[in-house]
């Protein structure tokens, strides 16, 4: 009964041991073992690219891809080995980690932060800077604000806006010469 | 004597205010994300070819000063570092700003630029000849272990995992081979884009890995970007010099490795701050405090950057070859103002050195009033703009200050794609700064790696080139130690819980 008993405890002891050594997933459990495997991949596929270079090209790429590999492949043992415990609860001190909102929030207006900076990032050759600054900055505001828009807000907001894409405009075009573009709307 | 006839030439009304308006200009252009130190200086230059020679190096001296100072306030307040090397200040410096307390991380940064760039001026001052022999002794691969040092420190600093650590830093490695070859010509990864040709542009990379996660947290919700306590506590001085006397070896320490690390040129601010970073968090009481916002990670950080404008100096103006691209561009001003490098430094040219010297004196000194004024007025005007005008402001600032850059807009796009590639990896425990680092040294390392390996077949021992120098093997062991010297020491703290805990246990 003893030995019994004895075998159950050092068990729940190794169990236990395991779980203290465990590596704590930074959001999954199987994203930690998916992305050291995608940078497995992705520096297989330089190492691969590299026979296409000269030697002297390919040296270094070839070495550093090798490295990823290798650094890859000993985290995903070292995860195999000590295993891997879910995600506690995150963000309950906002300053210990300035990643901790990281994954709670409102994803559309996250999507919809990153769409319209990609939208106004292409369309820069060709509507001009002035244009597209203006129009992505309200369509940042929009993204940004959560209280309910009063119409004097709203036109206290776009003042600030237009007069701070014009100061950044001015200084930028006028002081420091850079050649913003003009858009090949104008050009037409 | 002649030291002190120049710095009195130097004070008068004229060039005080030439030296006010250059530090106030380059505060605020290197603050701008995407404008970095050498944009402030290069375009503000040309200015200066009409002024008197002593104004014209009193001001240089003074953009470059504040630029480089200027870099910790969005490092501080955005987490957006305004330069490569504010990158470890964002590390303290945005946890502490996020837990109230950026007033005080503003002036504790102000306090240390002080003292770093007091510290660099006086070494260039002293001991500039000495120091200009050892940035001779270092040949390509001793650069190639330098990058490889400071990309070992960086991945070492992650907290997470040093593997994950050294996979970002071999991405960033990786990404900086896009493009045209450094040797060779060889055009990789490119996939027949033109966009790609020309690589992947540090600082627009920067500003994207660092800058667009927070971007993209901070309109996920209404909360507010940095906590802010009710009553208004001023610029905290008395507060943050309790804290820089008490961290006064630490400053020193950062200063010192800061004008080290600066005479090897190439290797500028990023590595010395990360060094200084390192050892600061290496012998203090709590180095798990570190990262979570201890104010000595700033005052080591902007210690150390700071004292690289004097450090940098040293190569450039003793052997003519920059520390870094900005002692480039005042480089090239000093000799339209009729300096000549060499070993007549401080005998025929003394004039124009001990102006230049006491005019960088000046501007560090005048760091602290206007530092601490700007500060004071970055710092409300962060806490007071509502998110609705904030977020669209800092999206506004990234994509400007990266199309300046190259006058691309392709650029924004790979800084964009960049930026959400950092969020993702983020949220799976890979912190940006591997990824930046790998690729702003990435060029070093390949241009030392590639030079030594022809030097190493040429000479029918690569195991030697590499590894026969005691330079080189100096810096590997401190790679290694900066690698294996965390792991060791948390594998005994863990033993020594442990033996704590059964001791506990057992009776």
């Amino acid at each position: 009964m003893s030995a019994v008993h004895n075998r159950s405890t050092g068990r729940n002891t190794s169990a236990a041991r395991k779980e203290k050594h465990a590596i704590q997933a930074s959001c999954s459990r199987a994203s930690e073992y998916l992305v050291p495997t995608l940078f497995v991949v992705g520096a297989g596929l330089c190492l691969w690219e590299t026979r296409e270079m000269s030697q002297l090209g390919a040296v270094f790429p070839a070495v550093i891809s090798l490295v990823v590999i290798v650094a890859g492949l000993l985290r995903l043992g070292q995860l195999g080995l000590r295993g891997v415990v879910a995600s506690q609860e995150r963000g309950s001190d906002p300053s210990s980690d300035p990643s901790s909102d990281s994954g709670s929030g409102s994803t559309p207006r996250r999507l919809a932060l990153v769409g319209i900076m990609l939208a106004w990032a292409l369309a820069l050759p060709w509507l001009g800077f002035l244009l597209t600054g203006l129009a992505s900055f309200v369509g940042l505001m929009m993204v940004a604000q959560y209280r309910r828009w009063h119409p004097r807000r709203l036109a206290g907001h776009l003042l600030t806006g237009a007069v701070l894409v014009a100061f950044f405009y001015a200084l930028f075009a006028l002081v420091l010469n850079v050649p913003l573009p003009a858009g090949r709307w104008f050009t037409l | 004597m002649d030291l002190i006839v120049h710095a009195l030439g130097a004070l008068s009304p004229l060039n005080l205010a030439l030296a006010l308006l250059g530090v106030t200009a380059g505060i605020v252009i290197g603050a701008l994300p995407g404008l970095s130190a050498t944009m402030a200086v290069a375009v503000l230059v040309p200015v200066t070819f009409g002024m008197a020679p002593e104004s014209a190096l009193i001001m240089l001296g003074a953009i470059y000063t504040g630029a480089i100072y200027g870099g910790s306030y969005s490092a501080i307040l955005v987490n957006t570092p305004g330069t490569p090397s504010a990158i470890a200040t964002t590390f303290d410096g945005y946890p502490m700003a996020r837990r109230g307390d950026g007033d005080l991380a503003v002036t504790l940064s102000t306090i240390a630029s002080v003292v770093g760039g007091l510290v660099g001026v006086l070494a260039l001052l002293l001991l500039a000849p000495l120091l200009a022999q050892v940035a001779l002794s270092f040949g390509p691969v001793e650069y190639f272990w330098l990058a490889i040092f400071g990309l070992t420190l960086i991945s070492a600093l992650s907290e997470d995992s040093t593997l994950k650590g050294f996979m970002g830093a071999g991405f960033g490695l990786l990404l900086s081979t896009v493009g045209v070859a450094v040797i060779g010509g060889d055009i990789r990864y490119t996939y027949g884009s033109p966009v790609l040709l020309g690589g992947i542009e540090t600082v627009s990379a920067l500003i994207g890995l660092y800058c667009i996660p927070v971007l993209i947290d901070l309109v996920a919700t209404p909360a507010a970007h940095l906590k802010v306590d009710g009553v208004s506590r001023g610029v905290r001085f008395r507060e943050g010099m309790a804290i820089a006397i008490k961290g006064k070896l630490n400053l020193l320490r950062s200063a010192t490795i800061g004008t080290g690390v600066a005479i090897l040129p190439g290797a500028g601010g990023s590595i010395a701050s990360l060094v200084s970073y390192s050892e600061a968090r290496r012998v203090a009481d709590e180095p798990a405090s570190f990262g979570k916002g201890n104010p000595q990670g700033v005052l080591a950080t902007e210690a150390a950057n700071n004292a690289t404008v004097g450090g940098g100096f040293i190569p450039t103006l003793v052997l003519g070859i920059p520390g870094t691209p900005p002692d480039a561009v005042i480089l090239g001003a000093l000799l339209v103002q009729g300096f000549r490098t060499g070993p007549e430094l401080f005998t025929t040219n003394a004039g124009i050195t001990y102006t230049f010297v006491a005019g960088l004196f000046l501007a560090t000194c005048l760091l602290l009033p206007l530092g601490l004024l700007i500060g004071r007025y970055a710092f409300k005007s962060i806490i007071s703009i509502p998110k609705a005008l904030l977020v669209p402001t800092i999206a506004f600032m990234t994509v400007i200050g990266t199309y300046a850059i190259r006058n691309s807009a392709s650029d924004v796009v790979i800084m964009l794609c960049l930026g959400v590639l950092g969020w993702v990896l983020n949220r799976y425990g890979f912190r940006p700064s591997p990824i930046v680092l790998g690729l702003i040294l990435g060029p070093i390392a390949e241009q030392g790696f590639v030079q030594g390996f022809l030097m190493g077949r040429a000479s029918g021992s690569l195991f030697a080139t590499f590894f026969g120098g005691p330079i080189s093997l100096t810096i590997i062991a401190l790679s290694l130690l900066s690698v294996f010297y965390p792991m060791v020491k948390a594998r005994r703290e863990a033993r020594r819980q442990d033996k704590t805990i059964n001791g506990e246990a057992s009776p």
